[in-house]
């Protein structure tokens, strides 16, 4: 019996998750006792003897889920330091508390000791067959989840192996739907903006990058049919939107789609041509879609009245974008590719420059620039207009082409700020730092670390124990009107928490040596300046207190980047724009729980069980004078049950305990009598993947800087940067190409481009399966 | 917007376009069935519903505090032909128009700890579950309750957040969230557009659907990706297709719906008037009129109206323009108290707008009575009893539904308090909706795990 017969469903449908990494072999149990054998036989085993009751959500009162082998492997709720899959062996075992419970037959002896031989032999999965199909056949994308793989098995090249991730479209996000049509990844509350868009990635993608189910539904269509409307009339004319397209105003052949009575049929022809090449599909149109277009064009222009005028010419236009713009090349990138003799596909040029510039740049290559007095946000002949003409030439595919392309784009310097051309005019771009990162690559550092959160997070009394905290107890407190700046920026032209961050970000990324050290330890913040910020005033002469100081930063530059002490601050896990996104609502609130998930799991690439499988009431109890939040904490998950997840999450996040809910240096914390303490920071680390991290932390600064010359995090990271820029999770199919980005980065340096490079340059990135 | 439905029907009639319209309702059967839920956020605390004489009957030690979940009595104490009206808050029940004190219930003392409470417990407070995972009420009744409408559900909404969609509220299952549009401009296009637009602009519509549906047929024709990717392509051909059937079932529609219609955007005063950031209360009764609207045309018989739900930090003018969070903050403010109070009564005074709108129009398709006695309304908080909350109490406010079984005959109902014996959960009022809407099978809605104390419904509502 077959893994994939009996757990995915037949008749071509697919829909399980029980396999663990999905697709399924042909292994036959009990034929022969290989690993991945055993693999498909516990499979079988729960979807006979558990799933019954442990599916998702669990039902008659199980208290987990368990419907996959991901599901064994996880950290047991019960048993702190087991696995679910030890824990299924006693239970399987135990008489007086048999699994499955009556009436059910209970666990047998060879039903346990299957399951003892496949923990034994390291919980493998059950054989896959590459994901991939060319035939509509029953394939289902199983997610696996990727922090149980072992990491060393993702960093093992076995000489030969290929990457066998499938064939895919790739709905556009709406971040990059944005940047294609020129718009503003920023808003007000007045008006519609092309950011209105509704393509934003489902909440469980990890990724903004991923598409894993993404399609468009009803009401995203509905929804997005003015905010097109109001593109198409970008492309009625140089004058006639909101946001002005040079091209439309040099490109003379263009004219005769707005200034003749009835346009020609070549006219209409090159018109579309234009249209879908440069501003709905960044590729050239294959025949059949320019052909539908020109139809639906002529379509569209016989129903004009005579007496129209201009006004009507550009309803007709803007009906034409319209439909240009609901097609399928404009919703969906493809890499789909062509086949080879090697039974492989090959990814065609338009599709690697369009993935190439999704990723850096986080729009689509050639992408007509938009003006803005005096600038334009590109070179006349477009966004990445180089990526697009090595679509052309063929030159994508030759390493050293993309390499020198990965590097242009990647990153630099530049005063003028000209990168956020689209975004913000001059008054606020010459009050940024001078260091700028691709669109995409900047997206990277922002969801990866996750800070972009913190104007979303409500910190009651943000500067609560700091230094600040004078105990003034007014609403329009100096402390909190320049908290709310460093929010909303809504006084002067200075720059918000997170803009400060994106720039000591780029700041550590651009010089591209030993990056992830120095993002982990570099003491370099950039602060925004307290006096002539455009608006002088408590919410912007105070906003350095999250930092820990209140000293007069004047308008220059050398003086916004600051060199924080060293016992205070050590890279970006003690930036407050990251402390706060971590944070809780309350100085006292467990707020050592969301930063210790966030460095198990995305530092350290390790397991934690998600809120949806625990089906018990989660809560700290009521503030007290004498509990600080570290005692909260231990009060509410000291107990047994508890620490099988929060001793994953609890010792990574108490050392941070010395700053408070939103980042700021706390000078004091709860006493057990009611009275004040110190702040403690301390914490003692086990159990660690790299045994290096294993014994006491003093504070957050010495976890960073530990955190940073691991080898362990290190290769995390290079996972991390893999699943952004891939838009998947990472699998042992990957290893040599992760292994190939580590060699590159540590051989250069410690250099990111070099690792992005080494990806973007790699079968993975070039080929899929068939 | 209290046209007779009746009447309109005739007038339809007269005008040749009732076939597809009185065709949705008869489809029906004989018990149109409706579920409407309004969501507020923050917390609604116990005592704006508290009654005086459940007040005293509950005796103990209540006074001035807002939350006293100790001191409900042990069994469920039920106060038939309560007046309600004489709770802090649901004064509009009966003030405004035709009284509406004796088509309502009041429930207090259910819990659902297995939503965590805090700010806003999510997608759990309609799931009763985890937040984001499990399926929340109105997703599961919406195809149930569909029938001929054109849309199976619209969810409408306010938020802080600076998005036109948001997701954090509803959920088709786990990590499928459904979003709310909080923008009442642009739920006004996405739901009326195609009635507003008259033939030309509706022929333009179907045009762009056909060209897109073609487009996308023609890329599958000879689509090379595996079958989930293709799948990708298959949903958006369905959709479009939707969009295409409804454009013609909308448009059949029109002439009948129309004169229900609030006014446009640009010229509806709720809007032009909200300020920026606009007054949540102001876009909340704008989208009130939407879906008070799309009830009495008969475009859906599911409605979710989330005030803040997804985003609570709105503002409203009633106070000075002070954010609902720092409102909160200073709750020991007595006006600010009042100014929470104030909101309460805002929302109960919508509702209660809408259950007359309800209730000034027969119902058809032989089911008799009006519409409000086959329309369910759910008033109730996204985290439980207080701003942060400990989800051990969650206010709840019934109108309507009186043909569908529901007491909602004035009576006001205290559960015993979490943690006894007897306490019963918010899942127990969904099933109770559950039955009352058709479902007479659910019984055990949310996944709580061991947490869950009893299923099906509650006897004191059905």
């Amino acid at each position: 019996m077959a893994c994939e017969g009996t757990l995915i469903g037949s008749g071509g449908t697919g829909g399980g998750s029980i396999g663990g990494t999905g697709g399924g072999a042909s292994s036959e149990p009990g034929d022969g006792g290989d690993t991945s054998s055993s693999a498909c036989r516990v499979v079988s085993l729960l979807q006979s003897r558990c799933i019954s009751c442990h599916t998702n959500p669990p039902m008659n009162a199980a208290p987990m889920v368990l419907d996959s082998l991901d599901a064994l492997r996880a950290p047991s709720l019960k048993v702190s330091g087991e696995t679910n899959a030890q824990r299924s062996i006693v239970r399987l075992r135990d008489a007086a508390a048999p699994m499955p419970p009556p009436p059910e037959r209970p666990g047998t002896g060879d039903e346990a000791a299957l399951l003892e031989t496949w923990v034994q032999a390291g919980m493998p999965d059950c054989a896959s067959p590459p994901d991939g199909g060319t035939d509509g056949g029953a394939v289902t994308p199983v997610l696996e989840e990727p922090n149980l793989i072992p990491q060393g098995e993702l960093f093992t090249c076995t000489p030969g192996t290929k990457s066998n991730a499938p064939t895919r479209v790739r709905r556009l996000n709406r971040w990059s739907w944005t940047r294609n049509v020129g718009g503003p990844v920023t808003r007000s509350w007045t008006g519609f903006s092309f950011f209105d868009n509704p393509f934003d990635p489902s909440a469980f993608e990890p990724y903004g990058t991923y598409a894993t189910d993404e399609s468009v539904d009803e009401s995203m269509i509905e929804i997005t049919l003015p905010i097109v409307q109001a593109y198409g009339e970008t492309w009625a004319g140089p004058y006639t939107g909101g946001n002005r397209l040079e091209l439309l105003r040099l490109d003379t052949t263009l004219r005769c789609m707005w200034q003749d009575d009835a346009p020609s049929q070549a006219c209409i022809r090159n018109y579309g041509r234009v249209l879908l090449e440069r501003g709905v599909l960044y590729r050239p149109p294959r025949a059949d879609e320019l052909d539908r277009l020109v139809t639906f064009a002529n379509a569209v222009l016989a129903q004009e009245s005579a007496d129209a005028g201009q006004d009507g010419r550009t309803h007709s236009l803007v009906r034409i974008v319209t439909a240009a713009m609901m097609t399928t090349g404009a919703l969906f990138r493809e890499e789909l590719g062509a086949p080879t003799d090697a039974g492989r596909v090959q990814l065609a040029d338009w599709e690697l420059a369009g993935q190439l510039t999704y990723a850096i740049g986080a729009r689509g290559p050639g992408a007509v620039p938009t003006w803005r007095f005096p600038n334009f946000s590109a070179p006349i002949d477009g966004h990445y207009a180089d990526v697009a003409g090595a679509a052309r030439d063929g030159g994508i595919r030759q390493a050293a082409v993309v390499d020198a392309l990965v590097r242009r784009h990647f990153g630099g310097t530049d005063a003028m700020r000209l990168d956020l051309l689209q975004d913000f005019g001059d008054g606020d771009r010459l009050r940024r730092g001078e260091y700028w990162l691709g669109d995409g690559v900047l997206t990277f550092f922002r969801e990866w670390l996750g800070y972009t959160r913190v104007d979303s997070i409500f910190k009651e009394r943000p500067e609560g124990t700091s230094r600040f905290d004078d105990g003034d107890p007014s609403g329009y407190r100096a402390q909190l009107s320049a908290w709310g700046n460093l929010m909303d920026g809504y006084y002067g032209e200075e720059s918000t928490l997170i803009q400060q961050m994106d720039d000591m970000v780029a700041r550590a990324v651009v010089p591209d040596t030993q990056v992830l050290r120095t993002l982990l330890t570099t003491r370099t913040f950039f602060l925004a300046a307290t006096q002539n910020s455009g608006f002088d005033g408590n919410a912007t002469r105070y906003t350095g207190q999250p930092y820990g100081t209140d000293a007069v930063i004047s308008n220059t530059n050398a003086e916004r980047w600051r060199t924080l002490p060293m016992s205070e601050r050590a890279g970006v896990l003690t930036h407050p724009a990251w402390l706060a996104s971590h944070g809780g609502n309350f100085e006292d609130d467990p707020s050592a729980v969301h930063r210790g998930k966030w460095v198990r799991e995305m530092l350290l690439c390790g397991y934690v069980p998600p809120l949806s499988q625990v089906r018990v009431v989660a809560q700290v109890g009521p503030h007290a004078a004498d509990k600080n939040a570290r005692r909260r904490l231990e009060d509410a998950t000291g107990k047994a049950e508890c620490q099988g997840c929060h001793g994953l999450m609890n010792p990574l996040g108490l050392p941070f305990e010395t700053y408070n809910h939103a980042g700021y240096l706390r000078e004091r914390d709860h006493a057990v009598d009611g009275g004040w303490a110190m702040p403690d920071g301390t914490s003692s680390l086990a159990g660690m993947p790299d045994p290096t991290l294993n014994g006491p932390v003093r504070d957050a600064v010495e976890l960073s800087e530990k955190l940073s010359v691991s080898p362990h995090v290190k290769r995390c990271f290079l996972r991390h940067t893999f699943r952004y820029f891939m838009g998947r999770n990472e699998n042992r199919s990957d290893a040599c190409t992760l292994a190939a980005m580590e060699q590159a980065y540590d051989s250069n340096g410690g250099s990111f481009k070099a690792a992005l490079s080494a990806l973007m340059t790699s079968e993975t990135w070039t080929e899929r399966t068939q | 917007m209290t046209l007779s439905r009746r009447a309109l029907l005739r007038a339809a009639a007269a005008g040749g376009v009732l076939a597809p319209f009185y065709g949705s309702v008869l489809a029906q059967g004989a018990t149109p069935r409706r579920l409407v839920i309004v969501v507020e956020c923050n917390g609604i605390y116990p005592s704006t519903f508290l009654s005086a004489g459940l007040r005293t009957a509950i005796g103990g030690n209540i006074g001035q505090r807002r939350i006293f979940v100790d001191v409900y009595p042990s069994m469920p104490l039920s106060r038939a032909g309560d007046d309600v009206s004489t709770a802090p808050c649901l004064a509009p029940l009966a003030n405004g128009g035709a009284s509406l004190v004796n088509r309502s219930a009041v429930v207090l003392g259910l819990s659902s700890t297995i939503t965590g409470g805090g700010h806003s417990s999510g997608t759990g407070a309609l799931s009763c579950a985890v937040n984001g995972s499990a399926a929340t009420f109105d997703a599961v009744m919406a195809p149930k309750l569909k029938g001929a409408a054109p849309f199976d559900c619209i969810r409408l909404g306010t938020s802080s957040s600076l998005t036109p969609i948001v997701y954090e509220t509803c959920s088709y299952g786990a990590k499928k969230p459904a979003g709310i549009l909080v923008n009442p401009a642009l739920a006004y296009d996405t739901l009326f557009g195609s009635l507003l637009g008259g033939a030309g602009a509706g022929q333009e519509r179907s045009m762009l659907f056909d060209f897109a549906r073609d487009d996308v047929r023609a890329a599958l024709a000879t689509f090379r990706g595996n079958s989930n990717e293709r799948m990708k392509l298959e949903r958006y051909l369905g959709s479009l297709e939707a969009l295409r059937t409804r454009e013609g079932q909308l448009r059949g529609m029109a002439a009948a719906v129309r004169p229900l219609l609030p006014p446009a955007p640009s010229s509806n005063p709720l809007l032009t008037t909200a300020g920026s950031p606009p007054d949540s209360l102001k876009w909340l009764e704008a989208q009130f009129e939407i879906a008070t609207s799309a009830l009495l045309g008969g475009l859906t018989n599911v409605v979710v109206l989330a005030s803040g739900s997804s985003g609570f930090d709105v503002r409203y003018t009633l106070n000075g323009g002070i954010g609902r969070h720092d409102l909160q903050h200073g709750i020991d403010t007595a006006a600010n108290w009042v100014a929470i109070q104030a909101v309460t009564t805002k929302h109960v005074e919508l509702v209660a707008k809408l259950a007359r709108s309800l209730l000034a129009t027969p119902e058809v398709g032989g089911a008799g009575g009006t519409m409000l006695d086959h329309t369910a309304i759910l008033l109730m908080s996204d985290n439980g009893e207080q701003h942060h909350s400990e989800a051990r109490d969650w206010p709840s406010l019934l109108v309507g539904g009186d043909a569908l079984g529901l007491k909602t005959d004035g009576r006001s109902v205290a559960f015993p308090g979490d943690g006894r014996a007897n306490n019963r959960q918010v899942s127990n009022l969904f099933n109770t909706l559950g039955h009352a809407l058709g479902d007479t099978s659910m019984n055990t809605f949310g996944s709580e795990g061991q947490a869950r104390i009893a299923p099906g419904p509650l006897s004191e509502l059905l």
